[in-house]
């Protein structure tokens, strides 16, 4: 479903944020993409979701390529930044009708998603209340409940754990298991490795904007531990 | 002291520099000393024309008054706006009072921001006219002494009453439910009073005038520290010197301490929130819109959120309503001044004039601002968010000329109306108001668009910094004075070769081309520039 093929990003004409990076994401697959700070996990991310241009390479989602056809790759697709920055003068209901309309989504359909996720991540009480009001995690919840709300097939989350406390943190887990059982599939970074290790499917790890490895989870970690792989390729110097 | 000066450091960096391009430096240094030249040609040659008059006369100081005033005006104008955002709306109020920082020291180092910008306003606007001071009449050395201090001194007044006058907004603003709406018609109304006391200055003058023994008496009467640099500059008076350096530095020592007293407790009432709660907890409001409704909704509650923006930028709209409104009451009045033998105009005349010069008002207040200008930038943060939204780039710009339109053209028609009633316009020429009523305010909008595609401003700490300090809404006013004036000139030069029928069929046509040449860049450069920003 997600094809990254050779993507290059470079910042001011200069430093290669992402170099020569390859992925393959299939459907019913959970793809967590790790590595230290500054490696060039959100910068993929940002390329992945076209907020970034990029030089070089290509992106496919479904078959079609992003730099072609961006409305409909955007279409199927979901975001979640590590920081959500959410129209504070809007309510939270607001917010996220306002991501359906973009997304086109049936009226009948989201007031399905947006009662079931709301009642799952416990905020419907808060949904008609400025967002300005909001704490970092409702924000969270609220940007994660508009981005499910539209039925993605493809779910791209950066840093989605940080903010969101334990029942949510094991809800949001069960929402993408199921939604990779319904033949989508979830990317995703993190910095909490042992949840990488139990709920994907796939892992990569990338450095200085390189893979340095990737492929089925059980094939890296091998007899080792996530943790372990990890912290052997990060201090790894060139 | 060393904290001051870090925080200081801090805070400035990257904010002086209005003009910086993203690894564009160049560009960057030649826009800046352009528009810095250029305003310093613009005070040093209206200071020549005034003063070459008055130097036989040994009244070249006059000059020297004159823009000392204006500066004063100047910078209280910008300070009413700045100091709501910059001492109570900053973004780093939650980082900074977190931090083993006296508040007082915060409030200092903002003052210090606020002053710094000041002076850099003084050196662009005053230093022409006392270089040409210097030129005509080679004053002494005391002369050079006590213009610095002056200058030193000048705009710390202005920032205390503009910090009084928006803590005073602020102050009322939180006693309402809707703060922020409340912020904004508390904002309009000190404005509006500055424009009625400019409006009333003639008769303010006069009276002054019949009051003052002299010259200096009089400028003293308006501005006593305006009056005593003048006074000094013609004769050294060491009782009058401490007398200037008093009267500023005390009341502002004053209000920082007492402004320090309070200054936490003002910024933690402003950032209680109103919240809309609805008193069922059922999601009742899940509604479906177009993409476009929705954006606009989207723009309008955006714009509506910020009131610097607001107070900003709707002057030109209700301009335009009081200015049709105020003819209604005072028709005979103009009519009386137009056909007075030192105007000389017929009554035939005014009629057949009359139109122009409605559009020539609309060009003018369209030139005091721009709506789009700091739209793209105001984005912010939220700007990955929108660019990964499945929507065409077109939509997006169209909702926020939307917003410009809808802001402006109603306000511009309803002044049209009632000045074509006013002044019993008939035929082609009711076509060419109404029409340009439409067109000359969507060909704001999309120039301000342009602009601010081409030179963003994400990164901020107050809205402020977008509205009145970034390099888009700059270039923007300083756009739209150049091209006014040129519309207008090029319409009296045309006046008089071609008939007024013909005329309004070239500029309706000349109009609707800018506004598809505009339309067609948006969609191409435009959508390019908006994939291209990050």
């Amino acid at each position: 479903m997600i094809e990254i093929k050779n993507l290059t990003k470079i910042y001011n004409k200069s430093k290669r944020a992402v170099d020569n990076l390859s992925l393959k994401i299939n459907s019913g697959e959970i793809f967590a993409f790790i590595g230290p700070n500054g490696a060039g996990k959100t910068t993929t991310i940002k390329c992945l979701m076209g907020i970034l241009n990029f030089e070089e390479g290509e992106i496919l989602i479904d078959h079609k390529s992003l730099k072609n056809e961006p409305l409909n790759c955007k279409k199927i697709m979901a975001y979640l930044p590590d920081n959500p920055e959410l129209y504070e003068n809007l309510t939270g209901l607001e917010f996220i009708n306002f991501i359906c309309d973009m997304y086109e989504t049936p009226i009948e359909e989201r007031k399905i998603n947006i009662n079931k996720y709301a009642d799952m991540f416990k905020i419907n009480e808060i949904l008609n209340d400025e967002i300005s009001s909001y704490s970092h995690g409702m924000k969270q919840k609220v940007a994660l409940i508009a981005a499910l709300s539209h039925n993605p097939k493809i779910l791209v989350l950066d840093e989605p754990f940080v903010g969101l406390d334990p029942a949510s943190v094991f809800d949001l887990k069960k929402v993408m298991k199921e939604l990779v059982k319904n033949g989508g599939c979830v990317f995703f970074s993190t910095h909490i490795l042992e949840v990488a290790e139990k709920l994907c499917d796939k892992v990569a790890i990338i450095k200085d904007g390189k893979i340095v490895t990737s492929g089925k989870m059980q094939d890296v970690v091998s007899d080792k531990s996530l943790e372990k792989v990890f912290l052997e390729l990060a201090d790894n110097k060139e | 002291m060393k904290k001051i000066f870090s925080l200081l450091k801090a805070n400035i960096k990257g904010n002086l520099n209005i003009f910086k391009i993203k690894g564009k430096k160049n560009i960057s240094i030649f826009l800046t000393t352009f528009v810095i030249l250029y305003i310093m040609y613009i005070a040093y040659f209206y200071s020549e024309q005034l003063m070459i008059p008055l130097q036989p006369l040994g009244l070249s100081y006059i000059a020297l008054t004159l823009f000392s005033i204006a500066i004063v005006i100047l910078l209280f104008m910008r300070e009413i706006n700045n100091s709501q955002g910059l001492l109570f709306d900053a973004q780093d109020n939650d980082l900074l009072f977190s931090m083993p920082i006296k508040k007082s020291n915060i409030l200092i180092v903002r003052i210090i921001k606020m002053l710094l910008f000041d002076y850099i306003l003084e050196i662009i606007f005053f230093i022409p006219v006392l270089i040409k001071y210097v030129l005509l009449n080679n004053p002494s050395i005391t002369f050079y002494i006590v213009s610095i201090i002056f200058l030193l001194l000048l705009p710390l007044i202005p920032i205390i009453i503009a910090c009084i006058v928006g803590y005073i907004i602020k102050s009322i603003s939180i006693l309402f439910k809707r703060k922020k709406l409340a912020q904004i018609i508390t904002s309009l109304i000190f404005v509006f009073l500055i424009i009625i006391l400019s409006f009333n200055i003639g008769q303010i003058f006069d009276n002054l005038v019949a009051k003052a023994t002299s010259i200096n008496d009089l400028i003293s009467k308006i501005y006593l520290p305006i009056g005593l640099y003048v006074d000094l500059i013609n004769k050294l008076d060491i009782l009058k010197l401490i007398i200037l350096i008093v009267i500023s530095i005390v009341p502002f020592i004053l209000f920082i301490l007492l402004f320090s007293k309070y200054y936490d407790k003002i910024i933690n009432s402003s950032k209680e929130v109103t919240n809309k709660k609805i008193k069922e907890n059922k999601l009742t409001k899940i509604t479906s819109h177009s993409i476009i409704k929705t954006l606009i909704i989207k723009e309008i509650k955006n714009y509506f959120s910020i009131p610097i923006y607001v107070v900003n930028t709707i002057l030109s709209p209700i301009m335009a309503l009081i200015f049709s409104i105020a003819l209604i009451f005072k028709y005979d009045g103009v009519i009386s001044t137009l056909t007075s033998p030192e105007i000389g105009l017929t009554i035939s005349q005014i009629i057949e004039y009359s139109p122009y010069l409605f559009i020539a008002i609309i060009v003018v207040l369209l030139s005091i601002s721009s709506i789009t200008a700091s739209s793209i930038s105001l984005e912010g943060k939220r700007y990955p968010l929108l660019k990964s939204l499945p929507i065409k780039e077109k939509d997006i710009f169209l909702s926020k000329l939307l917003l410009n339109d809808i802001i402006l053209i109603p306000a511009f028609i309803i002044s049209a109306l009632i000045y074509i009633v006013i002044f019993k316009i008939y035929n082609i020429n009711i076509l060419f108001i109404i029409i340009s009523c439409i067109i000359l305010p969507h060909i704001n909008g999309q120039i301000g668009l342009l602009i601010n595609l081409r030179f963003p401003k994400l990164k901020f700490n107050s809205e402020m910094e977008v509205v009145k300090q970034s390099m888009s809404v700059v270039i923007c006013v300083f756009g739209n004075m150049i091209l006014a004036s040129l519309l207008i000139y090029s319409f009296i030069r045309l006046m008089s070769i071609v008939s007024p029928s013909i005329l309004i069929i070239i500029y309706l046509l000349g109009t609707l081309i800018i506004l598809l040449i505009l339309n067609k860049i948006l969609n191409s450069y435009g959508v390019n520039r908006f994939k291209e920003i990050n």
